[in-house]
């Protein structure tokens, strides 16, 4: 479903000097699985996501990434997320003015258009909204405030996954879900991902530690140094890496 | 008299002495003749007199017109009854609750300085009216529009002692010169909520110019949504002549390509325990210009004096320009005074965030704008803030 090929980026960014930040990533991940993707800060687990998603900025010099064959680094970022991609953000961004209800409304509405299908009717929304919030055991209030402001870590977490069980992609990329969530919001968080999990979905999580994947359980896991994957295996690989450390496993590949 | 006018004449442009010949010619009334004196002091305003820098009316006035005068994009503000002004002077009017009269009578004592064009209109007002908002009278909607020629209007709006009302001011020229001058006269405790709409033309040079006195515990409050003209001054000097008035200076501005707003307020706080908040947004597109000048200034004597103005602006594209001028002028030692002004563009996280969701980027810079300027219209009261915001985000959308 998801294909990366010798992926390779540069991180342009007005006022910094051009940074190569990926160095030859391949990795597929197929259709029904959970694939998690471990690395020391700095390692190139949020650039990533960044260019999966089409941050401005995050520019792939060579190598190639496909989507259910299209080639998704030729995609503006709302076309991306019209076919399926959502990237549930490690910092999610306050948007000051606009209600969270609308702004979900919006994207979905946007989503819709641009593949041909009708708009939602306003109270097929509404059912919708209230049903998953209370599945996420979310305050219908916070459906009515701005976006993410004033939210804390945990909320602007859980409103993520609120975003992206109403919007049902296809290819899930959680950059570090589990830092700001408690141990209880964790687990319904985590049983919101779950729900998602099908054979015609993909999913990408990003983490630093182990714990979120004893939650989600992934499929397959892939260690991540220097901008390279530089192990693979099954999910023993993250319960070694909790308990030897990433040091060993980079000296190791070294 | 004549003489008296020609001293001052070597410094006026050709069309400052058209205006002014055209007066002679009229049977001038004291208050006229008042004015047109401090008009003849500058004449047609320009970019070298202090507060003018960015309305050059004179420069505007003297370029050929391309014959691009056309009707205005906009809808006026609806209220449940009206006057409308057009090349003619009024043409249309019906006033049911308020009492009125047509021109404005001659018994103001006090006359506030309402600056080059607000004289202007005084002076050679064609038309204007004399209304007495009465308890219980529906909001009035005064409509300004045109295309060609030079239009002048005066009018003076009392509420008395302890009456709500709501005005709402549509101001869409398409063409030509036009300076509308209204007075507020709002008497101990009374409230008024004014609303201001302006669009005009990009040939068109339009003034919408206000003085607002307030008696003590009046309440003023003022939203506006400036869509901008070749050159539009939205002016307003309001006065807190008693004790405990309140008001509210509120609006926001968008302006595209060719089009221009200079937004002036000058606030005197004379009473004791005053206050004035003041919030404009704005938002300008590649070739818009726009400009705020704000003063607030604190007699010796008002004491308590509580004035909070801000002013807050994006760049939306390379080519925009914004201005701003805030002064406090603070002659008492109790008093809470604070200014605050930003200029920025929006915010890149903040769009990619929303791109990634699935809003294409023109939809995501739309909404991230409207949401920007919206806190500067939402505590219009309901009817006119829908009204505004709705303007705005067609004006947004393209649609």
């Amino acid at each position: 479903m998801l294909e990366l090929k010798d992926l390779r980026a540069r991180l342009s960014l007005e006022g910094a000097p051009d940074r190569d930040i990926l160095n030859g990533v391949t990795l597929t991940v197929p259709a029904g699985e959970v694939h998690a993707i471990m690395g020391p800060n700095g390692s190139g687990k949020s650039t990533l996501s960044y260019l999966l998603a089409g941050r401005p900025g995050y520019e792939a010099t060579s190598g190639s990434a496909h989507f259910l064959g299209e080639d998704l680094l030729a995609l503006e970022p709302e076309a991306r997320a019209a076919k399926g991609v959502f990237l549930s953000f490690q910092y999610p961004v306050e948007i000051p003015g606009v209600p969270v209800m609308t702004f979900v409304r919006a994207a979905m509405n946007a989503q819709r258009t641009s593949r041909g299908e009708a708009e939602i009717s306003a109270p097929d929304f509404l059912k919708k909204s209230r049903a998953i919030a209370e599945r996420l055991r979310m305050d219908p209030d916070m459906l009515k405030r701005p976006l993410n402001v004033g939210f804390s870590g945990g909320e602007k977490k859980r409103l993520e996954i609120y975003q992206m069980l109403m919007l049902e992609p296809r290819l899930m990329i959680l950059d570090e879900t589990d830092s700001g969530l408690d141990i209880d919001a964790l687990r319904i968080v985590s049983e919101g991902v779950n729900a998602l999990r099908s054979p015609d979905r993909a999913m990408l999580v990003i983490t630093h530690y182990q714990r979120l994947l004893d939650h989600i359980r992934p499929d397959r896991v892939h260690v991540l140094s220097a901008g390279r994957i530089i192990a693979s295996g099954g999910p023993e690989l993250a319960l070694r890496l909790e308990s030897e450390g990433y040091d060993a496993l980079i000296a190791g590949a070294g | 008299m004549s003489s008296s006018l020609s001293a001052s004449a070597p410094l006026l442009d050709a069309r400052s002495s058209g205006l002014l010949a055209r007066l002679e010619a009229m049977d001038p009334s004291p208050s006229r003749l008042r004015a047109r004196e401090a008009f003849a002091r500058t004449g047609l305003p320009h970019r070298r007199i202090e507060g003018w820098r960015w309305s050059d009316v004179r420069a505007a006035l003297s370029r050929p017109p391309a014959g691009g005068a056309t009707d205005a994009p906009a809808t006026p503000l609806a209220g449940g009854s009206g006057l409308a002004f057009g090349e003619g002077g009024l043409t249309a009017g019906e006033l049911a609750v308020s009492s009125w009269t047509r021109g404005v009578s001659e018994n103001e004592a006090r006359v506030p300085d309402v600056g080059a064009l607000g004289w202007l209109a005084e002076a050679l007002a064609l038309d204007g009216a004399d209304i007495t908002l009465a308890p219980g009278a529906q909001p009035l909607a005064l409509v300004f529009s045109g295309r060609e020629g030079d239009r002048f209007v005066h009018l003076r709006i009392r509420v008395p002692q302890g009456v709500e009302a709501q005005v709402a001011e549509s101001h869409l020229s398409g063409g030509g010169f036009s300076s509308v001058r209204v007075d507020y006269v709002l008497e101990a405790g009374a409230s008024l909520h004014r609303s201001v709409f302006l669009a005009g033309g990009a040939e068109c040079v339009q003034a919408a110019v206000a003085s607002v006195r307030l008696a003590p515990g009046a309440r003023f409050h003022q939203t506006f949504l400036s869509l901008g003209a070749g050159l539009s001054r939205l002016e307003t000097a309001l006065t807190h002549e008693g004790d405990g008035s309140e008001a509210v200076l509120d609006g926001a501005y968008l302006l595209g390509e060719g089009r221009r707003t200079d937004v002036v307020t000058r606030v005197d706080h004379l009473g004791v325990g005053a206050s004035t908040r003041q919030l404009v947004r704005g938002a300008v597109k590649s070739g818009g210009r726009g400009a705020f000048q704000g003063r607030f200034h604190v007699a010796r004597h008002a004491q308590k004096t509580d004035a909070r103005m801000q002013h807050h602006a994006l760049l939306l594209e390379e080519g925009a320009e914004v201005n701003a001028k805030p002064e406090l002028e603070i002659y008492a030692d109790d008093v809470q005074c604070a200014h605050g002004a930003t200029t920025g563009a929006l915010d890149e996280a903040a769009l990619f965030y929303m791109r990634q969701r699935g809003l294409p980027l023109a939809q995501a810079r739309a909404l991230l704008t409207l949401s920007f300027i919206a806190s500067a219209l939402e505590s219009a009261p309901s009817g006119p803030r829908e009204a505004l915001l709705g303007e705005a985000e067609r004006w947004l959308t393209g649609a």
